[in-house]
């Protein structure tokens, strides 16, 4: 019950960001619209209201919070530095493929998660780890004509 | 019309075609059999692998898959009792009661006459309708659409799963997303802070990867699960033409559950199941015997599930309104080829959708043929552990994101909205009213401002014709129906 409650306040406080910091300040309006309804506003501006009273519906009625989001809640707190490092991969990979382009930190990955979860068949690994970036890379560039960025195997480009 | 045809077996009948319906019925059934990835997900992975094939091949391969993964579901629910899909829940029911029998492959054999009867009565049902609808709906006006797109909204409540509030609490999320990029009447902004990767918009495939199969990744790793299903050998004879023949009433009328509740968008499979399941064990001679590993119980909730196969695409093609997640990716998949479905697309386009008609037929007798000759292979390649799998999952998310515009961005889209996607899944906000509302949002609004030039900003525009009322009723009826059932069965809004 007080889980769903917060979960309720949190949406409203959202839902109240949206009305009261994002419409006003990311939304440019003409000054001659003929129409309420034709403003470029109205539509975000209706959607954030639904949101914000569905909001308040949630903490003013909340239900019963389920057994099963309470506990994996209460697991966040052991899992909080596992997901900062999976997060930090995943943004990590973002931020490298400018310089490093996609096909070794796709390695890297595939290498690293199967070893994180306890995969130790080092033929297996290497095998899966190198084969799926390459055979991608090789699809999207060749079949589907996509520059895939390559880092330090730019020369497939020749 | 001969002509047309003649054009759309030229269209259709290429090598490549008619072997990539095979290859998405086995990569459904493949990915329906994993336990830990869905259908959404395989066919949300396999869009990006679409853009360069041309719309006909691109779209087959989609629905091959969407086709696959339906039956997929059957063979975890059935030897392991954990359904591939929800609407494969059902199928445990007496399923995975007859592997402990000892009848596993009598069950599979059993689940794939049943599948692929009714998808092919579905299918049907499909050429049949979808004509005749798409040729109403070209009265439809802004005014009209709006109204009709209104009230698919209200699929919404059907999946958003026991908690209404959420289910739109999710679909605002949907709908606010939509409206970044520029606005389409007057060019200005609309939330782009000074990003320019946002003025078109979010892409869709991003949303869609990040939505769908970057959360359950995230959770894997966030629990460190390793916990992997041993799928129990499929013992026994199979099926005998006798016992289809036994099952043969309870088939049909699943398939016809499965047309009627298909083509209605938003109730999808799990209830057309149990509603074929239900009425077989009501007028059954062994009604007894349901729920302890009756074979004619696993027939009518296979039969019920594949009925909406085709019939989901009544709606989608006639009218250009998804009738479920899946749907509304494929949705999708026909504006990256530069398509609109609906009304308009049976003008423009017809050799095209006779195309995909002989493609859709095509995969009934694939489904037969991947389900008879590969299940063994299949389940087996469900064994895959998820330390394997998801590593290789991430790699293709990250791949498919990029390569839809060339553009890191996108990247770094589907990440965040993996982040929230996970925020929903943690806090059991359901993923689906978020992506049919991100879909139906700008089409929605779109007709609403288009209405409103048209009248110069009169609202009584969108009560002006009858078909305009109708959905204004249907919509109104539904919202009514779905309160009612609600507090019928006690289930509560939030």
């Amino acid at each position: 019950m007080k889980e769903s409650r917060l979960l309720g306040v949190a949406v409203v406080a959202i839902g109240a960001i949206g009305l009261f910091v994002l419409i006003p300040v990311g939304i440019v309006s003409p000054s001659d619209v003929p129409a309420l309804a034709l403003a470029p506003e109205f539509w975000p501006f209706v959607i954030a209201s639904v949101f914000t009273l569905m909001g308040i519906f949630m903490t003013i009625a909340p239900g019963s919070t389920d057994q099963e989001t309470v506990t994996e809640l209460r697991l966040m707190r052991t899992r909080i530095l596992r997901l900062t490092g999976f997060f930090a991969v995943l943004f990590g990979f973002y931020f490298v493929v400018p310089y490093v382009g996609m096909v070794v930190p796709a390695i890297a990955i595939i290498f690293g998660l199967c070893w994180f979860t306890g995969e130790r068949r080092w033929l297996l690994l290497l095998l899966i780890s190198l084969l799926i970036p390459f055979v991608l890379t090789l699809f999207f560039i060749f079949v589907a004509n996509i520059p895939i960025p390559l880092g330090i195997f730019e020369f497939i480009y020749g | 019309m001969f002509e047309q045809i003649a054009q759309a077996a030229s269209l259709f009948f290429t090598f490549q075609n008619v072997l990539i319906v095979l290859l998405g019925v086995l990569i459904g059934a493949i990915v329906g059999a994993i336990p830990g990835m869905t259908t959404p997900m395989g066919v949300a992975l396999a869009l990006p692998f679409t853009f360069t094939l041309e719309p006909v091949t691109g779209i087959l391969l989609l629905l091959g898959i969407y086709k696959g993964g339906l039956y997929g579901g059957s063979i975890t629910a059935i030897l392991i009792k954990a359904p591939g899909t929800p609407a494969a829940s059902c199928t445990v029911l007496d399923g995975f009661p007859l592997t402990q029998k000892g009848e596993a492959r009598k069950a599979l054999d059993m689940a794939l006459y049943a599948s692929c009867f009714a998808d092919f009565i579905s299918n049907l049902s499909l050429i049949l309708l979808a004509g005749i609808l798409a040729g109403f709906a070209l009265k439809f006006g802004p005014p009209e659409f709006f109204t009709l797109i209104l009230f698919s909204l209200t699929i919404i409540a059907g999946v958003s799963g026991d908690n209404l509030i959420k289910g739109i609490v999710s679909a605002c999320l949907g709908l606010m997303f939509a409206v970044i990029g520029l606005d389409m009447v007057y060019g200005t902004n609309r939330f782009l802070f000074g990003n320019w990767n946002l003025m078109g918009g979010l892409a869709f495939i991003p949303v869609l990867i990040g939505l769908f199969a970057l959360p359950e990744i995230i959770h894997f790793y966030a629990r460190k699960a390793s916990e992997q299903f041993k799928p129990a050998a499929m013992s026994g004879i199979g099926a005998t033409f006798a016992d289809f023949k036994r099952c043969f009433k309870s088939i049909l009328r699943g398939s016809l559950i499965g047309v009627v509740l298909g083509a209605i968008p938003g109730i999808g499979g799990a209830p057309s199941a149990f509603l074929s399941y239900s009425e077989a064990r009501r007028t059954s001679k062994n009604q007894e015997n349901f729920g302890k590993g009756e074979l004619e119980g696993v027939a009518a909730a296979e039969a019920g599930n594949n009925g909406v196969a085709g019939a989901t695409m009544i709606p989608l093609l006639a009218l250009g309104v998804p009738g479920d997640v899946i749907t509304a990716v494929i949705l999708g998949a026909f504006m990256i080829h530069g398509l609109r479905p609906g009304p308009l697309l049976f003008v423009e386009n017809l050799p095209l959708i006779y195309a995909l008609f002989i493609g859709i037929m095509l995969s009934s007798a694939y489904l037969f043929i991947v389900g008879k000759f590969t299940i063994r292979t299949i389940s087996r390649i469900s064994e895959v552990p998820n330390t394997i799998l998801y590593p290789i999952v991430l790699v293709f998310c990250l791949f498919g994101s990029f390569a839809i515009n060339n553009n890191l961005f996108d990247v770094l889209v589907m990440l965040l909205m993996g982040c929230v996607g996970y925020l929903m899944l943690l806090f059991k906000f359901p993923a689906p009213p978020f992506l049919i509302a991100f879909i139906l949002g700008p089409l929605l609004e779109d007709n609403f401002r288009q209405s409103l030039i048209l009248s110069d900003g009169s609202l009584a525009i969108l009560i002006r014709s009858p078909i305009c009322w109708f959905f204004w009723a249907l919509t109104i009826l539904s919202v009514v129906f779905l309160v009612k059932s609600r507090f019928k069965q006690k289930i509560p809004l939030g």
